[in-house]
Order: structure tokens, then C-alpha cells, then sequence
């Protein structure tokens, strides 16, 4: 990923925003649309996608449904419902965290 | 759009196998993902053989990989240890453990207490050997393909053996001072308890696998 240490704690979030425009998707789709959707600017590595992934998912948050696909199995997630809560909740800390930097580094955009 | 054949997906998964990924449910994640990029890259105009856009690949992202496949398990034994506590510590577990305080403490009290140890003994091992009758037709199931979560579940199955054995070792000589009966009976009522809490774990990750991988049976 690139400016790794800036994007990190907003992986999980980017994961569950993505999942909640999708009704599921599987983890090489999620790295592909990063990419589209920022023009190449963020990569998100199988590194970290997939434990972030499997954390979501432990935490109950995703759902796993496996389907066969082009001669192999795919692993595709969607958001629970507690999954969808939390991708409100984690958007709203995002936006304000967002304000937040945007008044500390530009003030004058506030 | 370019699709690896049943042939070029066979050889990922057995590369990653003998990579020691050896768990279907990471590996078939895996397969996907390295299948993917290499279509990607076949598509976007690289004219090699598979087998060297593959090489070039697992050069690239071999470490990342196996990473992945360690930070998988270790996560895999986290979700069983909470669900494991969260379920012996619920208040069904310790109304449990009491009924069973309750049975057992009576027991002692009215029977011969040779006669409650083997009792006690020959319950236990009927229900030790439970999980192992479940993983046995899991495996089966599931066409002997190995999953994370229920070899882990082997992990707290052994803790369990092993605490069942040091009970039985040093409870021997406790088990026959009438001043440690109640001790003796809590002690016992525990590993009931947590053997039924273990059971039902290992009946749930089975059934939580058949249904999210009923591909694979």
C-alpha cells in the first residue's frame, strides 16, 4: 500500500465501505477497485487485505460464501448485519477524523 | 477475458500446498487471488507461458503468502479461544457447573467412592471420545480436505486430554480424604462442564464449515 502508514488504520474502513456498495465481493476484487477507484494512488497488498479480511470476519462483521468460479473456488464476503451497523459508525469516525486533520493541517477550508 | 485452465489451478494449489499452506480454506483464497493476478497480467499483455508469469509472481509475493497463512491460524485459534470462553463462562455453563457440583458432591456422599471414580472415569472418556467420532466424519464430509478451524479445535481437544489426565493422576489419593469431597466434586463437575462446552464448539465449527463450504463436500 502505498503511504502505507497513513492508510493503515483506514483499511478496515475502506473493506467495509466497499462490501456495503456490493451485495459481496472476493479479495483480489477489493484490491482491483482500490486501485481503479483511486487511479492506481492506493494498492492495497494481499499482505494486508486478507488478514484484514479474516479479522472482519472473525469479529463477525463479514460473512463468507464460497462459489465455484472459473475452474476454482472463490471466497466471497458480505457485510452482517452487524457489519453494515459498524460501517456507519466506522465512516462517521472517518469523516470526523477527516475535519479534524483538515482543520489542523488547512484551517482556512474549515 | 483469459481464464487459467483446471490444469494451471491444480498447479497453484499444489505448489501452495507443498508450500505448507496446508489448509483448504486459506489455500483456495490463495489459488484465487495468485490465479487472478496472473489472468490480469495475461490480459494486460503479457505474452509468456503461465508458468513464468507464475514464477515471476511467487517471487514477487511468496513471503506475503505463507505470512498470510500464519496470521490466518493464529486468528483461526483466537476466534475458538473467545468463542470457547465466552461459552464456558455463560450462564448456562455455570448452571451446569453447578447441577453437576450438585450430582457428583451427592454421589460421593452415597455411594462408594470407587465405584463413583470409575463411574466418573468411563463418563468422561465416552465424552472425550465424541469430539473424535465428529472429526472423523467431518473428515469425511469434506473429502479428507483439512480445515483450519477444526484441526485447531485438536489444539484445545489435547489441553483437554492433558487436564483430564493431571485430574486423574493427582486426584487419586486426594479423592479418598472425605474433607476434599466438595473439592473433588467442583474439580470434577469443571471438566464435565468444559467437555460439554468443548462438544458443542466442535458440533458449531462443523456445522458453520459445512455451510459455508458445502463446495467442497
Amino acid at each position: 500500500m502505498s503511504n502505507s502508514k497513513l492508510y493503515k488504520g483506514s483499511l478496515n474502513t475502506i473493506i467495509l465501505k466497499l462490501l456495503n456498495e456490493h451485495d459481496k465481493m472476493y479479495g483480489y476484487e477489493i484490491t482491483q477497485k482500490v486501485k481503479a477507484l483511486t487511479k492506481g494512488e492506493l494498492k492495497i497488498t494481499e499482505g494486508a487485505l486478507y488478514p484484514a479480511l479474516h479479522k472482519l470476519e472473525a469479529e463477525g462483521l463479514l460473512d463468507v460464501e464460497v462459489a465455484k468460479v472459473d475452474n476454482r473456488l472463490r471466497k466471497y464476503y458480505k457485510l452482517t448485519e452487524t457489519g453494515t451497523k459498524e460501517t456507519v459508525n466506522k465512516l462517521e469516525e472517518l469523516a470526523e477524523y477527516i475535519k479534524t486533520m483538515q482543520a489542523l493541517v488547512n484551517p482556512k477550508l474549515v | 477475458m483469459m481464464n487459467l485452465t483446471k490444469e494451471n489451478i491444480q498447479f497453484i494449489d499444489t505448489y501452495l500446498e507443498q508450500s505448507d499452506v496446508k489448509h483448504i480454506d486459506i489455500r483456495m483464497e490463495m489459488v484465487d487471488h495468485v490465479a487472478s493476478e496472473i489472468e490480469n497480467r495475461i490480459d494486460a499483455g503479457d505474452t509468456r507461458d503461465f508458468y513464468y508469469v507464475f514464477k515471476d509472481y511467487m517471487l514477487e509475493h511468496k513471503s506475503f503468502l505463507l505470512e498470510n497463512n500464519n496470521r490466518f491460524l493464529r486468528q483461526t485459534t483466537k476466534k475458538l479461544s473467545n468463542q470457547l470462553l465466552k461459552s464456558f463462562f455463560s450462564i448456562k455453563s455455570i448452571t451446569l457447573l453447578a447441577v453437576f457440583t450438585a450430582i457428583i458432591y451427592f454421589g460421593f456422599n452415597n455411594y462408594d467412592s470407587e465405584l463413583m471414580k470409575n463411574v466418573l472415569l468411563i463418563s468422561m472418556i465416552f465424552l472425550i471420545i465424541a469430539p473424535a467420532i465428529c472429526y472423523f466424519f467431518a473428515l469425511k464430509k469434506f473429502n479428507y480436505n483439512r480445515f483450519s478451524g477444526i484441526e485447531r479445535l485438536g489444539f484445545f481437544f489435547s489441553f483437554l486430554l492433558q487436564f483430564i489426565n493431571i485430574v486423574n493422576i493427582t486426584g487419586a489419593n486426594f479423592i479418598k480424604n472425605q474433607n476434599h469431597l466438595l473439592i473433588t466434586s467442583i474439580v470434577m463437575a469443571l471438566v464435565f462442564t468444559f467437555i460439554l462446552v468443548f462438544i458443542r464448539l466442535s458440533v458449531l465449527t462443523f456445522k458453520d464449515y459445512k455451510y459455508r463450504y458445502n463446495n467442497l463436500c
